[in-house]
């Protein structure tokens, strides 16, 4: 027999133990990383071009529209100042964004960083960075940001600074546990070996086999980052009013929700899509680069 | 070791023990790092502690005065052995505003918080466990299809949000429950703890389901399972003897890796909720800038986490001799 025919045979075989599973025809990953980027960049396109989309300003006040239900001149409704919701769930946008990319940013560069050295040189810098890895991991993470950001004052730079303090430590042992098994492989042996410098070995040859891994996880830790955000906003001590952040807007509707249900309803949908926009990406490139056979 | 574990016949007691004594060491120096952030946590303070107990328009004279009774004039090595010798003795210092020992906060309200984590493990794996078996089971159809879809699309939900929609509907609009504060008696306190607990059980319901779906596929997979099938064993003797036993490991290291997020999350279910637990009291203490309750709440959520990671090692040894190493 052929070795076409035998795989042929193979392949029948196991479609034939398949089809008790009744496999469906799954929506390729491709499709959904699609839907999932289509979604942020719509998202992306809603808030930074707000003024385009927003009739009024976010912090803009009407006192003849006070808790207005949704209507075409109001889409999301008004709040008890008589402030569109539609408006400020839109710039409320433009801060979890920027929370979301300034926590995750500091967090990734400062994390791979020490996670690379510590894996790299091990001996005692590395045993120090386990040791505070292990402590940061001893924490609820929220708590201690909670704490920290409590004790400095309320708002953005404090949440900012707190989030620096520990959230490296999750990058730092991903990083760390990668580089560990990379430093090992045969062509990371024949790189070091070739008596390249130590930074061009790292560069070229270590970070571009740990960088899906690392992006991957940040792209579900940029969802857990605006929640964080907006969860430290919800309980007042974040974004401060009269600035719109999808948390404290949710605090703010809190005390009307049985009666205006549209003043907490949108901007908390607004960070469930963007969750979803964020989910759909990071498991479709899972699916793909497991699919593909390797990091 | 070597010759313990070949044997395979030591007692469960002198394998917990040993476990037990491994873990207890392993874990002085994260302790000791534990009670350092804390300490060092207070000293963040803008303009210090002492600023802020006496106020903007403190005088020099008052300030030193109370550095000094405060003991924050001595060098700062000094302040951190007395700080642990304060803990050693279990005082984990006293409110500012009114006097009450961190302790007696803790031991009136840590139940709260275990009570409403407890209650919500115990909804998300009732949920969790038959939709990721269900889902391992039918791997690739569409039933697997609807449930990954779902788990995802609730990966970011905040929990406050959805925390005021169950109020809203099922506890306000159909009056089903509770929507706040705390009961009395075992079924008054179950009443009003179940729509926090529902809130953090459905955050938490997506990690559930995407692990142990993946821990019940690769189980599925396995010899014994093909064995067991083989040999004509009903599925569902199949699924309970030799499938979910063994997931039941997957499932401890489960909620033992998710103690921090859980705990984190009870912060804010409680807020939304008015619960009276450690976290509402976390909360009010910042407001409030009453910051050694702050200090010693923080202290206690990690210790919390550190003697769960022990307990969570000592069931994961008792269910499986191979991990007691």
């Amino acid at each position: 027999m052929t070795a076409t025919g035998a795989s042929g045979n193979v392949a029948r075989t196991r479609l034939l133990t398949l089809s008790r599973a009744r496999p469906v025809r799954r929506v390729g990953p491709n499709v959904v990383l699609v839907i999932g980027l289509a979604l942020l960049a719509l998202m992306l396109i809603a808030c930074f071009g707000a003024p385009l989309f927003a009739h009024y300003g976010p912090t803009q006040l009407d006192q003849v529209a006070v808790l207005q239900p949704p209507s075409s001149r109001h889409w999301f409704g008004t709040d008890q100042y008589g402030r569109d919701v539609f408006s400020r769930t839109l710039y409320a946008g433009r801060v979890d964004f920027l929370i979301g990319t300034v926590l995750v940013g500091v967090a990734l560069v400062v994390g791979t960083s020490i996670g690379v050295i510590s894996a790299w040189r091990g001996g005692l810098i590395d045993g120090l960075v386990q040791r505070l890895v292990d402590i940061g991991f001893a924490f609820p993470f929220l708590v201690l940001v909670i704490s920290i950001v409590g004790l400095r004052g309320p708002g953005l730079s404090s949440l900012f600074l707190a989030v620096s303090f520990v959230a490296w430590i999750f990058y730092a042992r991903l990083v760390r546990s990668e580089v560990i098994v990379l430093k090992s492989a045969n062509y990371m042996l024949a790189a070091r070996t070739s008596g390249f410098s130590a930074a061009r070995v790292l560069i070229r040859h270590l970070l571009p086999n740990v960088v899906n891994q690392v992006l991957l996880y940040a792209t579900s830790d940029f969802v857990y980052a605006v929640l964080l955000g907006a969860s430290v906003s919800y309980l007042g001590l974040g974004v401060q009013p009269p600035t719109p952040e999808w948390g404290a807007m949710v605090q703010e509707g809190q005390n009307f929700v049985i009666t205006q249900w549209w003043i907490a309803f949108f901007p908390g949908l607004a960070i469930v899509i963007m969750g979803l926009a964020f989910a759909m990406i990071g498991d479709s490139l899972a699916d793909k680069w497991r699919s593909s056979g390797g990091r | 070791m070597a010759a313990v574990t070949v044997s395979g016949s030591t007692s469960l007691g002198r394998r917990l023990g040993r476990v037990l004594r491994r873990r207890l060491l392993q874990v002085i120096p994260t302790l000791a790092g534990v009670s350092l952030v804390t300490f060092v946590l207070v000293r963040l303070l803008p303009g210090g502690p002492v600023q802020t107990l006496v106020g903007v328009r403190a005088t020099p004279a008052s300030i030193a005065a109370v550095s000094r009774q405060l003991g924050l004039s001595r060098p700062l090595i000094d302040q951190y052995i007395s700080y642990l010798s304060q803990l050693g003795h279990g005082n984990l210092g006293y409110s500012f505003l009114t006097g009450t020992s961190v302790t007696s906060i803790v031991a009136t309200h840590l139940v709260v918080t275990l009570e409403l984590i407890a209650l919500a493990v115990i909804l998300a794996l009732l949920a969790g466990i038959p939709l990721a078996t269900l889902a391992a089971y039918r791997r690739s159809g569409w039933e697997d299809q609807v449930v990954r879809a779902t788990t995802v699309a609730t990966l970011g939900v905040p929990s406050f949000w959805l925390g005021i929609l169950l109020i809203t509907y099922l506890g306000l609009r159909l009056n089903w429950f509770p929507s706040g504060g705390n009961g009395s008696g075992f079924f008054g306190g179950l009443d009003h703890l179940f729509l926090p607990a529902l809130t953090l059980a459905l955050t938490f319901l997506a990690v559930v389901v995407r692990s142990l779906r993946a821990s019940v596929s690769d189980i599925l997979r396995t010899d014994h399972v093909d064995a067991a099938r083989l040999k004509g064993i009903s599925r569902l003797r199949v699924l309970s003897r030799h499938i979910l036993r063994v997931a039941s490991l997957p499932v401890v290291a489960l909620v033992g890796l998710n103690m921090s997020y859980l705990l984190g999350t009870s912060v804010i279910v409680e807020n939304v909720f008015a619960l009276p637990g450690m976290g509402q009291q976390l909360v009010s203490a910042i407001l409030q800038r009453d910051f050694l309750v702050v200090q010693g709440i923080t202290l206690v959520f990690g210790l919390i986490v550190i003697l769960i990671s022990i307990a969570v090692d000592l069931v994961q040894a008792a269910l499986d001799p191979r991990s007691a190493g």
